[in-house]
């Protein structure tokens, strides 16, 4: 993969969790945190897992080790959430605009947090991220539906359509 | 994208797509087809509307259009997880042949269709590769949040854990 073509897998990543953020508006503050028995337990510890990802992963680029995700407590709703993410998300977008293909190609070493240590290039832990934050927000979704809320089409596809149409506008 | 990357792309996407195959083996009849809320009513119609939808948009590679009946014919046949397994194997196998042949230009090509609800979509072929594999992660997660909540434990399906499982090294 190119750096445009991570620069614009990113920007879709940002695109699609604004949108499930919005969505997430309608719910209550007791649905937000509600133990709906999904791989995290509620909306709310799901988003932070999409952000704690990032942040984890950012920081491992770099060249930091991280020990721990942070804290879902120090959510305790959206605004707070949306607060912490806004500046993960700058920091990310503002990494990926800098990357050059020798760094993408670039092979790193990185611990886990529990499995002990790995080794990968950049582009495939860059892919590993959009695809962990998609899988996750598929599962915001169907937390959402059950609440009785709408969610809101995060397909890549649809992307593509709305940037064509503002380049074209 | 090259060539290669969009070939490790789908080797992803098959061991991730046969790693929820499993994860469904689990469940009896009735939970695989019990309704639930999701994007779709149940862990088969959510298997269903993956299959589906790599199934469709591969058409569209082929410069097939297939029409809303076409889709659900296709889709009709998956009564159970052994004919999802296999329309899937099925599928896997083709497109295997065309990921295998595809070159840089190729990567490049502009593919035009009419959609199904009427829209003039235009895409780089590349673009629509990383399409699917991403809508297909995004209803796994939806597959296993289904899979949780009716007591079935579920492997992970992350993007480096199939490489991890690729060099045998131990999983958490």
């Amino acid at each position: 993969m190119t750096p445009e073509e991570f620069r614009v897998l990113y920007e879709y990543d940002a695109w699609a969790n604004h949108r499930l953020l919005d969505a997430a508006k309608a719910l209550t503050q007791e649905q937000f945190t509600r133990d709906m028995g999904s791989s995290f337990p509620s909306v709310r510890d799901t988003l932070a897992h999409i952000m704690g990802g990032q942040w984890i992963w950012l920081e491992r680029w770099q060249g930091r080790t991280p020990t721990k995700l942070p804290a879902v407590e120090d959510f305790p709703d959206l605004p707070s959430l949306r607060k912490r993410w806004a500046e993960i998300e700058a920091d990310l977008l503002t990494f990926v605009r800098g990357l050059t293909a020798e760094r993408i190609a670039a092979v790193s070493e990185y611990k886990t947090l529990t499995a002990g240590t790995f080794q990968s290039s950049l582009g495939q832990m860059l892919q590993h991220l959009v695809n962990h934050g998609t899988y996750h927000r598929g599962q915001v979704t169907t937390l959402l539906r059950q609440l009785g809320a709408k969610s809101a089409s995060t397909d890549l596809s649809l992307f593509y359509r709305e940037r064509a149409a503002a380049a074209a506008r | 994208m090259t060539p290669e990357e969009i070939l490790e792309l789908y080797d992803f996407n098959a061991w991730a797509n046969q790693r929820v195959f499993d994860a469904c083996a689990a469940l009896t009849p009735e939970q695989f087809t019990r309704p639930i809320v999701s994007s779709f009513p149940s862990v088969r119609d959510t298997l269903v509307h993956i299959v589906s939808g790599e199934w469709i948009w591969f058409q569209l590679w082929l410069g097939r259009a297939p029409s809303l009946a076409g889709l659900q014919t296709y889709s009709d046949e998956f009564t159970d997880l052994a004919s999802v397994r296999a329309g899937w194997a099925e599928l896997e196998k083709e497109r295997r042949r065309f990921l295998d042949a595809l070159t840089p230009a190729d990567l490049e090509r502009v593919i035009e269709y009419r959609s199904r609800r009427g829209n003039q979509c235009v895409y780089l072929l590349r673009r629509m590769l990383q399409h699917v594999v991403n809508h297909s992660t995004y209803h796994r997660g939806q597959l296993i949040t289904l899979l949780r909540q009716l007591g079935a434990t579920p492997r992970a399906t992350d993007y480096l854990r199939y490489f991890d499982w690729l060099a045998g090294q131990p999983e958490d």
